[in-house]
């Protein structure tokens, strides 16, 4: 969705002659939450910058939107002082002792635009956090490369178990994911059209199940220019009202150059999706410890038991029928706080067993300890598959794109679903347009634009709505703020044009279910 | 593997999302997984099979029910001069508390609510329940005794659609709400049914061997069931095997009997081990019935003696009756025509009202009501209880390490054939999960054996 432009005079300056670039980058150095500290606003060094938001990927092609890496930018800084040196003991780190450990995941704001007058008038283009800084020096140049991340990076180096959820939608798991990797705020998922049976993580990173999850229901996830984390379902450019009026006209008054391509690559004869359903299996033993478990007295001993099947659920172990307890002296250990108590916390795929010994003298052995639950067992794969469709479908010979191995797909439904989207979308050549040009500094991943080009090109020109898949900033201090987009034209990407949106369409013949 | 039929996730829409076809077709099969709640086979209750004689305090009926709502339902007789009753529960302190009693009057068919003891009781957890009653010169009949859910939770109003009228996201989620509520209402438990301590009758004469009670519902005809072998002396003289109706209204020292059906066994009939006879009684059977009103049916062994010859040591033996409603396969009036939604239909007004149509048929008054109930039963661990597998889950009352038999129909359909399993070392209720058992097969009817209580469930008992 645009970035709002009400009350700036952002779309003026942009279609204009010329207009001076207001740029603002900060970081946010004690990581307090806000940029207003000393010698944040670190502006007055940045010598270039280049981001990189995209829903496309060059080699993945159409068939996986929303799989492709973070938003990354660069920051070019001055450092002829040594300012950002983290042994320059007079310099950044004077203020932030932190840095003496070096520049590492430090939030970053780059925020661009244009001077409306003497006003700046700026839109966040990059919230994220600093990766690495690398020094360099030259005979005339003395600079920090700062290499940043969008705020994927917490889910990135996040890795978690949960427990078994049961029907949740792919947005409600992938907020839940969020919320434990402290990546929720200012995030937007749209409802998810699809419920999932089970779900689970088991020591995975998140960022990979939020994509997963996304995908499972043909849905894109990344994060946005303010750093809050999307997922888009795979509906949304026909449903939100940025993707289905056009927020900018590119034409060829602003554009410096323009490059099509088809992409016969990316266009399949027909689509198969599998998904593989869990069901519940009968009680049984999940887990069997290798050896006895030793707890030294007076301690509490972590257990950490993996199951051989993610678990439904898990019988808290009993005494003397899931383990038993003797001391070093051979006696029984009884259970109580006068002996061994075991706290329990069960996840999908993992037990942990907090276990304790209350004995004052003795160590305490656990034998023989197993757990039983209830397992979830995995079904082979199943397919659907649909072919291209006879009015709409331009592929020549037999190609077949397959979607597999999520294994977030567990249901038919959504295996039809995704697929049927999917054949729609990649039963024609699409051209896919690289536009270039100064920077219009609102667009974001989804927003419809109309490419203009019907004048500069020999009739017949260019005149289509695309959305917007990629999005490339460079500036260069003193230069032109300069953009790249991707655009994909929106012309039958949906099989219709009068799918039935809830809340606007009327009932009778006005609008057509989806799949 | 197995999977039984599950209600569906329906999901939830919300505004400016494009209305698919698949979350379409979740509100029919949602429909359609309740309206075959409302016609499942269901178990008879097996009550007090004639008069119990009332001293101080005797315990008229005993059993088990999970809580699945805050009423209770009881159909009580008394007949002779004084009498007293009341209805109790074990609740959660270890308590016999008393939830309704009453005395004097003959016939109480009445339902009571649970609600002021909610205190003491939750819902969901499986209790121990019995009547009281003391009487001078009295005898009493227990028929039916069961938990309802008060109401379906979350029901809203069924929506209008109209066309030409923008749609609403409000409107919309209303039907996934009742279907929600609908299957919310259920309590997730089957109704099996209690059989009976294998007899042996040897006596001129009839016996009533079994009473099973049921709610009226129009359309419905009455499985029936019993093993038998015995012997007969002479080749020209029978042993009956009687199915009766007992209409709820006092003729002498009974009821209002109606014969429905009568097999007479021969001697080439009872010769050898048990074997099942089995009947179906016909809707058209029961004459004039009035819906939701509790009547019985008593099986009932009679020795003929037939053209002036004696006894001879006639006798029979009789085990594992079996007594379960089957509704007819076509709806009753008023259901909805549930065409399949496909991509690309039109969202018109006349096909969601037709998934209101058809939730309304299916709530409290409609035509295909669920009436959802479970009863309260017990059984000792030699007799068996008769469960109709539609669940995935049997939760089963049992002494720890108990070994629970399963008898099922089998090639033969006489339930020779079984398998074991041990009751939970750890608990007194132990859930089974059904679909490891292939000779159980969707809709099929079998006896578990060593049990105190059981029914089957959507999900395992956490108690």
């Amino acid at each position: 969705m645009a970035q709002s432009i009400a009350d700036t005079n952002l779309a003026a300056s942009w279609a204009a002659s010329s207009a001076k670039v207001a740029v603002r980058v900060r970081v946010d150095w004690n990581r307090d939450g806000d940029y207003g500290d000393v010698h944040e606003d670190i502006t007055s060094r940045v010598q270039g910058l280049s981001i990189q938001h995209s829903i496309y990927d060059q080699l993945a092609g159409l068939p996986v939107l929303g799989a492709t890496a973070p938003s990354r930018a660069s920051v070019v800084v001055s450092n002829e002082d040594c300012w950002f040196s983290p042994t320059n003991a007079s310099g950044l780190v004077a203020s932030y002792p932190l840095i003496a450990y070096g520049i590492y995941r430090f939030p970053i704001q780059i925020e661009l635009g244009y001077y409306n007058g003497s006003t700046p008038e700026r839109l966040v283009q990059f919230t994220g956090e600093i990766e690495a800084a690398d020094e360099s020096e030259s005979a005339s140049d003395v600079t920090v490369t700062f290499a940043c991340t969008d705020n994927s990076i917490s889910l990135l180096q996040y890795k978690a178990s949960t427990s078994v959820y049961q029907n949740l939608r792919p947005d409600q798991m992938i907020q839940t994911i969020l919320v434990a990797a402290g990546a929720a705020t200012g995030s937007s998922l749209d409802q998810a059209a699809s419920t999932i049976p089970y779900c689970w993580m088991d020591d995975e990173n998140g960022w990979e199940e939020c994509r997963d999850l996304a995908q499972a229901d043909g849905g894109i996830f990344f994060f946005e220019k303010d750093g809050g984390a999307r997922f888009r379902r795979i509906t949304a450019p026909i449903e939100r009202a940025d993707s289905l009026t056009p927020v900018a006209t590119l034409n060829q008054g602003n554009a410096s150059a323009l490059r099509g391509a088809l992409t016969w690559r990316d266009c399949y004869s027909r689509v198969t999706a599998m998904y593989a359903g869990r069901y519940v299996g009968t009680l049984d033993e999940l887990y069997k410890a290798p050896s006895a478990i030793i707890v030294p007295p007076g301690q509490t001993v972590t257990e950490e038991c993996r199951l051989r099947y993610p678990a439904i659920d898990v019988v808290s172990p009993v005494y003397d029928i899931d383990y038993t307890a003797v001391s070093s002296s051979y006696d029984v250990v009884a259970y109580g706080t006068a002996g061994v108590e075991i706290a329990t916390t069960k996840y999908g795929q993992r037990v942990d067993l907090a276990i304790t010994n209350h004995l004052l003298y003795d160590t305490l052995y656990i034998c023989n300890l197993v757990l039983r639950g209830f397992p979830l067992i995995g079904d082979e794969a199943q397919e659907v598959r649909y072919d291209q469709d006879g009015a709409l479908g331009h592929v020549y010979g037999t190609k077949v794109y397959n979607i597999s191995g999520n294994p977030y797909m567990q249901t038919r439904e959504q295996a039809e679903r995704v697929a049927q989207y999917m054949r729609d979308r990649l039963q024609q050549p699409r051209l896919v347009y690289v536009w270039s040009g100064p920077a219009c500094p609102w667009l974001q991943m989804l927003d419809r634009v109309t490419l203009s080009h019907n004048t500069m090109t020999p009739n017949p020109g260019i005149d289509v709505d695309c959305y917007v898949m990629g999005n490339t900033l460079r500036y260069n201090a003193g230069s032109m703020l300069m953009q790249d987009l991707t655009l994909l034209p929106a012309t039958e990407v949906y099989a219709r044009a009068n799918y039935f949106l809830v809340g606007t369409t009327r009932y009778g013949s006005y609008g057509r279910a989806g799949y | 593997m197995q999977m039984l039929p599950s209600f569906p996730a329906i999901p939830e829409v919300v505004t400016g999302q494009v209305l698919s076809a698949t979350t379409l077709n979740t509100y029919h099969e949602g429909l359609r997984y309740l309206l075959g709640v409302s016609k499942e086979r269901r178990g008879v209750q097996k009550g007090t099979t004639l008069w119990t004689t009332l001293g101080t305090g005797t315990t008229l009926y005993s059993g088990y029910a999970p809580l699945i709502g805050w009423t209770v339902t009881y159909d009580l007789w008394f007949k002779g001069g004084s009498w007293s009753w009341s209805i109790q529960v074990y609740d959660n302190s270890g308590t016999w508390r008393t939830v309704v009693s009453g005395s004097g009057v003959e016939h109480v068919s009445a339902s009571s609510s649970l609600t002021p003891y909610s205190a003491y009781l939750t819902e969901g957890k499986v209790y121990s329940w019995r009547v009281l009653a003391s009487g001078t010169s009295a005898a009493a009949s227990v028929w039916h005794l069961s938990i309802v859910p008060s109401s379906a939770p979350g029901w809203t109003a069924v929506p209008t659609f109209t066309d030409d009228t923008v749609s609403s996201a409000t409107e919309i989620n209303k039907l996934r709400t009742d279907l929600n509520a609908l299957n919310g209402w259920q309590g997730g438990y089957g109704i099996p049914t209690e059989s009976a301590n294998a007899i042996v009758w040897a006596d001129k004469n009839w016996r009533t061997f079994y009473r099973g009670s049921f709610e009226w519902v129009p359309g419905m005809s009455m499985y029936c069931s019993l093993e038998t072998k015995g012997y007969i002396s002479r080749s020209d003289q029978v042993i009956d095997w009687q199915v009766n109706l007992n209409r709820p209204v006092r003729d002498g020292d009974y009821w209002q009997s109606e014969n429905l059906y009568t097999r007479q066994f021969t001697k080439t009939d009872l010769a050898g081990d048990y074997k099942r006879y089995e009947t179906v009684i016909p809707s058209s059977a029961f004459g004039t019935m009035t819906p939701g009103t509790i009547y019985s049916i008593v099986f009932i062994l009679f020795i003929e003696i037939a053209g002036g010859h004696d006894q001879d040591g006639d006798s029979i033996w009789a085990r594992r009756p079996i007594m379960h409603r089957i509704m007819p396969a076509t709806p009753r009036s008023g259901w909805p025509s549930l065409g399949q939604w496909n991509e690309g239909h039109w969202i018109s007004a006349s096909r969601l009202n037709a998934i209101g149509t058809g939730l309304t048929n299916l709530y409290v008054g409609g035509a295909n009501a669920i009436r959802p109930r479970v009863p309260i039963i017990a059984t000792g661990t030699s007799v068996p209880v008769m469960h109709i597998h539609q669940r995935p889950w049997l939760v089963v009352r049992a002494n720890p390490g108990s070994e629970l038999k399963v008898w099922y129909a089998g090639k033969v359909g006489s339930y020779t054939e079984s398998f074991t399993v041990k009751a939970q070392e750890e608990g007194v209720y132990t859930s089974i999960y059904l679909d490891q058992f292939r000779p159980l097969t969707y809709g099929s009817r079998y006896l578990l054996e060593g049990g105190t209580w059981s029914s089957e469930a959507d999900e395992a008992y956490t108690g």
